[in-house]
């Protein structure tokens, strides 16, 4: 069996366009890497039909991250890597969402998810709903600052 | 933090024993706590506890240039600070758009590989340890040896050598490391060799690995598993295949998938072969690599020359340019994956058009595959953990960054 190369992102964006429609809110194709954006109410829907699709198969949780943009109105961004092994399809997920909003957990959908989002509510404060075990990860238990938020002084509190 | 977790997990009728290892226990490997509730010698719930060793690289890397930032990798998988090295030059490289010289790509792939031969060689060592071979150890970070005084001979630092650079390499390597690096190819094979006929088929080793720590292909996937703990579970899955970089898509190797059944010895068997493979790209290298600069003349990223720093004057600007402010990258965001030698280490960068990334995030291998412990313990001896762990093969430098 060989591992084939990545498949084009303009490929992944047809089907991806077809099967969810409207739900894409806003999609970019950098260096062959398609990025898409959804609405974060969205969010569950489009990572199930993401996954489960026969001509798309998302079935690895690749990463979660957070990007943190004060001054806007949503200022958090939440972005997720996905794959599909052994197809070898790669998808950027986007969404937007504001400081006390929650995210819908991928734990849902992929159990890998579990320390990456618990790793995105210690460092950045994203609350995601129906995660099984939300607590912090990295800093201590009783901590109560986000040091990855763009307010948290590099020296420390 | 310590208490809050043994109450937890002890329950309310506070039944059954509740056993902590852990963060200074020699066999987790650096300073993973786990928290095991324990029903005689059984494994009922595992917790582990992470963050001892978190130093904040995502926060301190945004007010750091790109180029410092490489200092800090370094630090994430101290045992093949190659491989960290090397993901983030790709995701740099990749996200400012510079062109690297062919024979900097290939000399990349022999840096690659020797970080991975260093971080098999101490995981093939303390994994032997733990169970209770202790002579592989000695073997092994005997060969470890010659492959650390090869990076003394490429750069003069042995563990966080830092010796690439956005654009390729700062000069190239002085003749001796190919001499010495040829050397070490036979050698390397028959210490590899000999790990083989001590370990593979001896009776203990295989009672205390075959059919321990078992997980299955849908399952390794579903749980975002990768590099050997996922391959261990027969999956044909390699990074440097799937999204070459470096030079990988122009040398010859092969995908080992161990016995396909995803439990410690299959993972054992499939680093050793490895190891192997890690040699024979080597060697490909070494014979095809073709001749040329292994800096970028980009002079937005590539030091000038020596000898034009004490004669031309722009030469000498740009050079106190680079070093003092960095480079400037695009705006914009890239993630770049590599096949480290604990599986695919990514690196996510934003750019806000500055000399300093807006934001870096690490997706280290080690942290995601360690989610899986509670799953491969459960139901397991006390014992088993141990070699577990060992098989996971985790750095906690990158588990906690």
């Amino acid at each position: 069996m060989s591992i084939p190369l990545p498949v084009a992102a303009e490929t992944i964006h047809e089907r991806a366009k077809a099967v969810l429609g409207e739900k894409i809110i806003g999609a970019d194709t950098l260096r062959n890497y398609l990025t898409i954006e959804v609405a974060v109410d969205d969010l569950l829907e489009v990572a199930t039909t993401l996954r489960d699709d026969p001509e798309l198969r998302f079935n690895y949780f690749g990463d979660v991250t957070a990007v943190h943009w004060p001054g806007e109105a949503q200022e958090f961004e939440v972005v997720y890597h996905l794959r599909s092994i052994p197809d070898n399809r790669r998808i950027r997920v986007k969404t937007r969402i504001a400081a006390d909003d929650s995210v819908e957990s991928m734990v849902q959908v992929w159990p890998g998810a579990d320390w990456p989002e618990r790793e995105v509510f210690d460092l950045m404060g994203v609350n995601f709903i129906n995660h099984p075990d939300l607590r912090r990860i990295l800093m201590d238990e009783d901590y109560e600052y986000h040091p990855l938020r763009k307010d948290f002084p590099r020296e420390g509190l | 933090m310590a208490t809050v977790e043994v109450e937890r997990i002890a329950g309310e009728d506070d039944s059954g024993l509740v056993l902590n290892m852990g963060p200074q226990h020699p066999s987790t490997h650096g300073v993973l706590r786990v928290v095991l509730k324990m029903n005689g010698e059984y494994i009922e719930e595992a917790v582990p506890i992470i963050g001892y060793l978190h130093r904040g690289t995502e926060k301190i890397a945004e007010s750091e240039t790109y180029t410092q930032i490489l200092g800090y990798t370094d630090r994430m998988d101290y045992t093949a600070a190659a491989s960290s090295n090397l993901g983030w030059l790709v995701a740099v490289e990749t996200l400012a758009g510079i062109e690297v010289p062919e024979r900097a790509q290939w000399l990349r792939c022999i840096v690659g590989e020797l970080g991975r031969l260093a971080g098999h060689l101490v995981w093939i060592g303390t994994h032997a340890l733990d169970i209770g071979a202790m002579s592989v150890f000695l073997y092994a970070f005997r060969c470890r040896e010659r492959v650390l005084e090869l990076f003394e001979e490429l750069c003069g630092a042995r563990m966080t050598h830092s010796v690439m650079r956005p654009g390729g390499f700062l000069e190239e390597p002085r003749e001796p490391f190919y001499k010495k690096l040829e050397d070490f190819f036979d050698y390397g094979l028959r210490e590899i060799d000999q790990f083989d006929k001590l370990l593979s088929k001896n009776q203990l080793w295989l009672g205390r690995t075959v059919d321990v720590g078992v997980i299955n292909a849908d399952d390794a996937i579903a749980m975002g598993l990768s590099g050997a703990c996922l391959r261990g579970s027969g999956v044909d899955w390699d990074i440097r295949k799937a999204e070459p970089y470096a030079a990988y898509d122009k040398v010859e190797f092969d995908i080992p998938t161990g016995t396909g059944k995803g439990d410690v010895f299959s993972r054992y068997i499939l680093r050793l072969e490895e190891m192997r493979q890690s040699v024979r790209i080597m060697r490909q290298v070494v014979e095809r690599m073709p001749p040329g600069p292994v800096m970028t003349d980009d002079s937005r990223v590539g030091r000038p020359d020596t000898p034009r720093l004490y004669t031309d004057m722009e030469a000498m600007i740009n050079h106190f340019w680079l070093y003092i402010h960095g480079f400037p990258v695009p705006r914009g965001e890239t993630y770049v994956a590599i096949e480290a030698p604990k599986g695919e280490l990514g690196f996510y960068v934003v750019s806000d058009g500055s000399g300093k990334p807006y934001r870096m995030h690490v997706r280290s291998p080690s942290f995601v595959n360690l989610q899986s412990l509670p799953y491969l313990v459960k139901g397991r001896l006390l014992a088993d953990v141990v070699a577990v762990i060992g098989s996971i093969d985790i750095v906690l430098g990158e588990i906690d960054r």
